[in-house]
């Protein structure tokens, strides 16, 4: 209990992680609870960062214990998070992250994991409880099959998706793909700077509703359309009173 | 001829249809800019008017404001890890009781519109967390010794909520 107290205090927990078995079992849960993969290299070098990550932790077997993950990568077409990155022995390392429950990915390029999404992501799916996707790249068909891979998803964050215009036409996708699971969706919804507004009902129709409890946004283009839907459900709602659809 | 069409009034942020909402949360530095800290401009006053004349939940009983690390003078938002000066100068700190004493101002004219209880919430960087309480009891403090909150039935709440910052919380940099 002591040491729980210490959650944010890495070189303490440290500390007591090396002074005997017992408080080493106590506090290397809360050392490894949040892993980020944060290379500046990545814009140099596609590969460098994410398997040195994967093999420090996975050779000390702590990838069971890690919680939350974040998988950054850039928005340059060959940094994104794609299937690229990924060879058998990587795969096999990442399919080690077996109790995440907080998932951010950022830049994502669902099209190229299809159609074997299951295969890279599919270790998620029991235990993910929050989802968060910044700039995720897709047709509208792909990002909710994406989401729906996540049985017991509560929360959600989509943050910074385009709009398609004139210069540039949705993709198609696969229009048959159908969600593997509805997911829950009770808990907090975020949703930041985002034009797609067909992607919200799509994703409304096939989980047949939404009904989020705690909602923020900004800059949205249909946000009626989602307090709306969480009519009967919503108990909390964030607003920025500098949000540029409310001026 | 300049034909003006009326803007929609505000139909993205109508609340009306949410039945069972309890709570409103604003983020403070948008109700009152930092760096230019008197009342708000009417825009401002007029989304919060609409927002809070929208709400017909019977359930609905708090506004929390919600203010963040860059809200509080001294706190060295983008160093990494973040942490706090302690050299603030008297200007500085002016400044910031005069955006605190301006956002009081604001609160007081929504309770004007409807009765809500006051939630004045930091949610910052866990090393920052102690210094962002102390600094909104001293303004909770301000205004109470000024009888600036004798309209609230009972004083503001002061939550703390903290974010692990990539440094200082739970992560481990491999």
């Amino acid at each position: 209990m002591i040491i729980a107290h210490l959650i944010y205090d890495t070189e303490s927990l440290l500390a007591c992680s090396l002074t005997c078995y017992s408080w080493y079992i106590a506090s290397v849960p809360h050392l490894h609870h949040t892993l980020i993969t944060w290379s500046r290299s990545w814009l140099y070098e596609s590969r460098i960062g994410w398997p040195t990550l994967l093999q420090n932790a996975s050779k000390l077997g702590l990838l069971p214990l890690t919680k939350k993950f974040r998988f950054h990568a850039t928005s340059f077409r060959r940094h994104r998070i794609s299937s690229r990155r990924f060879n058998r022995r990587i795969l096999s390392q990442f399919s080690a992250l077996t109790n995440v429950q907080d998932l951010r990915l950022d830049n994502l390029d669902i099209p190229s994991f299809m159609p074997r999404v299951w295969r890279y992501f599919g270790h998620f799916s029991p235990t993910v409880r929050s989802l968060f996707l910044e700039s995720p790249r897709g047709s509208r068909r792909e990002i909710i099959f994406f989401i729906g891979l996540f049985q017991h998803l509560q929360d959600l964050t989509l943050f910074n998706t385009r709009a398609f215009g004139l210069w540039e036409s949705e993709p198609t996708g696969d229009p048959s793909l159908t969600p593997t699971f509805a997911p829950p969706l009770r808990g907090r919804l975020v949703i930041f700077r985002f034009k797609r507004v067909d992607l919200l009902k799509d994703m409304i129709h096939f989980f047949g509703g939404i009904r989020f409890r705690n909602m923020e946004f900004l800059d949205v283009g249909e946000s009626r359309l989602l307090l709306g839907a969480c009519a009967g459900t919503l108990e909390t709602v964030r607003l920025y009173p500098t949000d540029p659809r409310g001026e | 001829m300049i034909c003006a069409t009326a803007r929609p009034p505000l139909l993205d942020f109508d609340l009306s249809r949410n039945k069972s909402l309890r709570t409103l949360e604003i983020v403070a530095h948008c109700i009152v800019d930092r760096y230019k800290p008197y009342a708000p401009n009417p825009p401002i006053s007029n989304f919060l008017r609409t927002v809070l004349s929208t709400i017909t939940s019977l359930e609905f009983s708090k506004v929390v404001i919600i203010y963040r690390d860059t809200d509080f003078c001294g706190v060295a938002q983008y160093s990494r890890p973040p942490n706090i000066y302690t050299d603030t100068t008297p200007d500085q700190r002016a400044k910031e009781a005069s955006w605190h004493r301006e956002l009081f101002k604001v609160f007081r004219w929504m309770y004007g519109l409807r009765d809500f209880r006051l939630v004045l919430c930091a949610e910052v960087w866990d090393c920052v967390g102690e210094y962002a309480m102390r600094v909104l009891k001293q303004a909770v403090a301000a205004e109470k010794a000024g009888g600036r909150l004798d309209y609230l039935p009972s004083e503001p709440l002061l939550v703390y909520s903290p974010r692990a910052s990539p440094q200082t919380g739970r992560v481990m940099r491999i």
